[in-house]
């Protein structure tokens, strides 16, 4: 299994991850579309950057009131069963990375959902911040 | 919005009646697409001969671009335009470029740019957000530097505002002051912090989190990851370096981008997190040191010798950038002079201390004093360099060797400008590149000059290219091997002018980092010629261009839209100010000198020789359909690009006859 490996202290600030995350996911540049976020330290240049760990037992999976949270088996990717979900919100709220996003109270939540195996962000970031491996552990 | 990518709103603030207004982006386009592009059709509109750059009416343009904060690779940047404060002889229409993140910030708060007229009766600056603009209260910002005006400003709206501030030296209409965002990214060339202090506009703060739309996601998506992945390095060059361990470790070097979008390990963009200060003792001090800023140290066994070392030269850079001065007119420019007129035994102190260029407690006195207009000395170099010398009355001689003309020191031009190294033939391209812009014309010069020097072997001996593969390149971009080759002479010399001219125009209209494009050479390729997918290394833009926005255009378009541009500008500078070939050719006696380096093919160094010169600049004449007695764009030339009108304006100024 492959898994997203974030290191902040190589991220350079250029947020390619976010604008290739959200345009591959909404089909243009919605910032609030990106599953990944960069939060920029503009003075002391350490930037910190929200994404989803993929957690062997999440706590999205745990405040789902409706088992809507699904495990893809390609990918290994945590994802949302978008037809059954109640939008309630619970998985936002109990995200402590906050990789959970809400799209509105209309809308269910959404996050990564590694771009079907390859992720985008991986691709895009050419400093190794982040990066796409085998885990062998 | 009909076409993609753009915001569709453009801001008009009128700062001395409080009125703002939203204008349709698209009144505007196809034609004028953009930054650099845009801002020439305003000029020409909204500029009235005899407009100085401090008048209320000129106009302070900022605008982005298609590109600007989309996926598209190194697309972060934001240009300026208006009457510049720092162009000489004349304040005459020129421009300025900055990146961070600001532009892709404003995009997403619903605007393309703004057109910013008038002066304010007290310190204002803009606050936009989402689609809305309000003129604040600035009184409590005013004097303040770059870096605490930003950060007040994010405290009281959040981290994640972008703020352009300009410091004292913008406030007190200081000719080389810029007007920055984060810690290192400038408008810094043209004086228009100046310009923003003489509306009394401390600072434009957005925020945003407005969609833009894509004409095509999907071929969008997949023309950014291959230029993205072929562009591996600065253009200029054909290897990434590495950091530096021993700062590393010291001072905490780490890579920054310098725009939003960047996907390089730049030479020259590096972030520092902790370096102890030298005159705030105690204080550590971070932030990011990019391009010329890396000389304030001094390197030793050169023209730029002088010994702060690396904490000093980090603490002075940093002051510079929050006074808000213009590094390239202070390292390449101004202390070069000084030091000329201590050798030369003419100055020895200034404002009653003395000139040592070792010391940080003296560049501090100067640059502040420059900031804040103190003392005798230091408020003419308010005036820049080239002004100061005439108030002073000294040095004359000495800046013939610097400044090249038109208020800038040099750049890329193998005479005035040591640190970088550019032999014959190839300041040829740089001396008519400068001869035919108002400012420095360096986003042309680094896509020839810099570009063909770091491909080479001399240069780069272990990774760059041979001589007969960068002519076979250069004979694919311009036509002719000989206008890459080392040993052409002024042969093939017009023509990289004329095709890096556009170019340039590309990239502060689109908007894409100067220093990664046009891509030419690559080490991606078996021939080295640059290209991905199915696309050509010059046409990357335009593929960029057509996904995003739905415009359908082919290289061609672009091109003629591009050069448009040119003729507009040229329109401008001729129905403003008179601009003539007698202006063009004033480049000629700083090239008369011998140049700093040698090519060495030839063995020996080169000085201009005019005459053959003045052939070259016909043919640059000719390339461009303007009337080589006079410099002017003819009326055909004028029509061809659909310009009918305006060459009425000039009608009996352009109707010159050989």
């Amino acid at each position: 299994m492959a898994k997203l490996t974030i290191r902040a202290d190589l991220c350079t600030g250029c947020l390619n991850c976010q604008t290739v995350c959200a345009l591959l996911h909404a089909g243009r540049q919605d910032r609030s579309a990106s599953a990944i976020r960069v939060e920029l330290e503009i003075f002391s240049g350490l930037n910190s950057i929200t994404f989803c760990r993929q957690c062997e037992k999440p706590e999205c999976l745990k405040a789902c009131p409706v088992n809507a949270i699904f495990k893809d088996k390609n990918t290994w990717a945590w994802k949302i069963n978008c037809d059954i979900c109640v939008k309630c919100g619970s998985c936002v709220a109990a995200c402590p990375f906050g990789a959970m996003f809400s799209s509105g109270a209309e809308k269910p939540p959404f996050k990564c959902d590694l771009c079907g195996g390859k992720p985008a962000c991986a691709e895009a970031c050419v400093f190794n911040a982040i990066t796409f491996e085998e885990d062998h552990e | 919005m009909k076409y993609g990518g753009y915001a569709g709103k453009l801001l008009r603030v009128n700062l001395s009646t409080g009125v703002i207004e939203q204008q349709d982006t698209m009144d505007y386009l196809p034609d004028w697409y953009g930054g650099r592009a845009m801002a020439a059709r305003i000029a020409w509109d909204e500029i009235p001969p005899g407009t100085g750059a401090f008048n209320p009416e000129n106009p302070l343009i900022i605008l982005t671009g298609p590109l600007t904060g989309t996926a598209a690779p190194f697309s972060g940047r934001t240009t300026v335009c208006g009457i510049s404060a720092q162009g000489y002889p004349v304040e005459w229409y020129s421009r300025s470029s900055f990146g961070g993140h600001w532009g892709p910030e404003l995009k997403h708060a619903g605007f393309d740019g703004m057109i910013i007229t008038g002066k304010a009766s007290r310190p204002v600056f803009l606050k936009i957000e989402n689609r809305t603009c309000t003129i604040e209260d600035a009184s409590e910002l005013w004097g303040m530097g770059i870096y605490a005006s930003q950060k007040r400003i994010m405290q009281q709206y959040g981290k994640d505002w972008r703020v352009f501030s300009i410091g004292p030296a913008g406030e007190n209409k200081v000719r080389i002051a810029i007007a920055a965002t984060e810690t290192e990214s400038a408008s810094g060339q043209g004086g228009y912090g100046a310009v923003m202090g003489s509306k009394n506009l401390k600072a434009i703060a957005v925020h945003g989190t407005l969609p833009l739309e894509v004409a095509e996601p999907e071929r969008f998506t997949e023309v950014c990851r291959l230029v993205r992945n072929e562009a591996h390095a600065s253009h200029g060059w054909p290897h990434t370096p590495e950091l530096d361990n021993d700062r590393v470790k010291r001072f905490g070097q780490r890579y920054q981008a310098c725009t939003q979008g960047c996907a390089v390990r730049c030479y020259d963009a590096r972030f520092y997190t902790t370096v102890p200060a030298v005159l705030q003792t105690g204080k550590k001090l971070s932030g990011q040191v990019d391009c010329i800023a890396g000389l304030f140290p001094g390197f030793e066994e050169s023209f730029y010798n002088w010994k702060l070392g690396f904490e000093a030269g980090f603490e002075i850079g940093q002051i510079a950038n929050d006074e808000g001065l213009n590094h390239w007119e202070i390292l390449v420019g101004l202390i070069p002079w000084l030091r000329f007129l201590k050798e030369d035994g003419e100055l020895s102190r200034i404002d009653g201390m003395e000139i040592d260029l070792d010391s940080p407690v003296f560049w501090a006195f100067l640059l502040r004093g420059i900031s804040r207009r103190e003392g005798e000395f230091r408020s003419a170099l308010s005036e820049g360099t080239v002004r100061a010398s005439k108030i002073l009355g000294i040095g004359g001689d000495r800046l013939k060797q610097l400044f090249p003309a038109w208020g800038y020191a040099g750049h890329w031009d193998g005479h005035g400008d040591r640190i970088n190294y550019v032999f014959f033939p190839y300041w040829i391209v740089s001396a008519l590149q400068w001869a035919v812009d108002t400012r420095d014309p360096i986003s042309s010069a680094h896509g020839y000059g810099q570009n063909i020097m770091g491909w080479s072997r001399i240069c780069s001996p272990e990774h760059g290219l041979e001589w007969d593969r960068i002519k076979k390149i250069s004979a694919r971009i311009y036509g002719s091997e000989t206008c890459a080759d080392p040993l052409s002479g002024y042969t093939g010399k017009a023509y990289p002018v004329w095709w890096h001219g556009q170019r340039s125009v590309m990239k502060d209209s689109l908007t894409v980092g100067d220093q990664v494009f046009p891509r030419i050479y690559s080490r991606k390729t078996e021939d080295n010629f640059a290209r991905a997918g199915n696309m050509e290394g010059p046409s990357f833009e335009r593929h960029m261009f057509t996904s995003l926005t739905g415009i359908p255009w082919i290289d061609k378009d672009l091109e003629h839209a591009s050069k448009r541009v040119i003729q507009l500008e040229r329109a401008l500078l001729v129905r403003n100010f008179n601009r003539s070939r007698t202006d063009d050719e004033s480049v000629i006696p700083y090239y008369e000198m011998t140049e700093q380096q040698t090519n060495p093919l030839i063995g020996h160094q080169i000085a201009l020789d005019s005459r053959k010169f003045k052939t070259v600049m016909d043919e640059y004449y000719t390339l461009r359909g303007w009337d080589k007695k006079t410099g002017r764009p003819t009326a055909e030339t004028l029509k061809k690009f659909g310009l009918e009108k305006e060459a009425e304006k000039i009608g009996d100024k352009i109707v010159e006859k050989d």
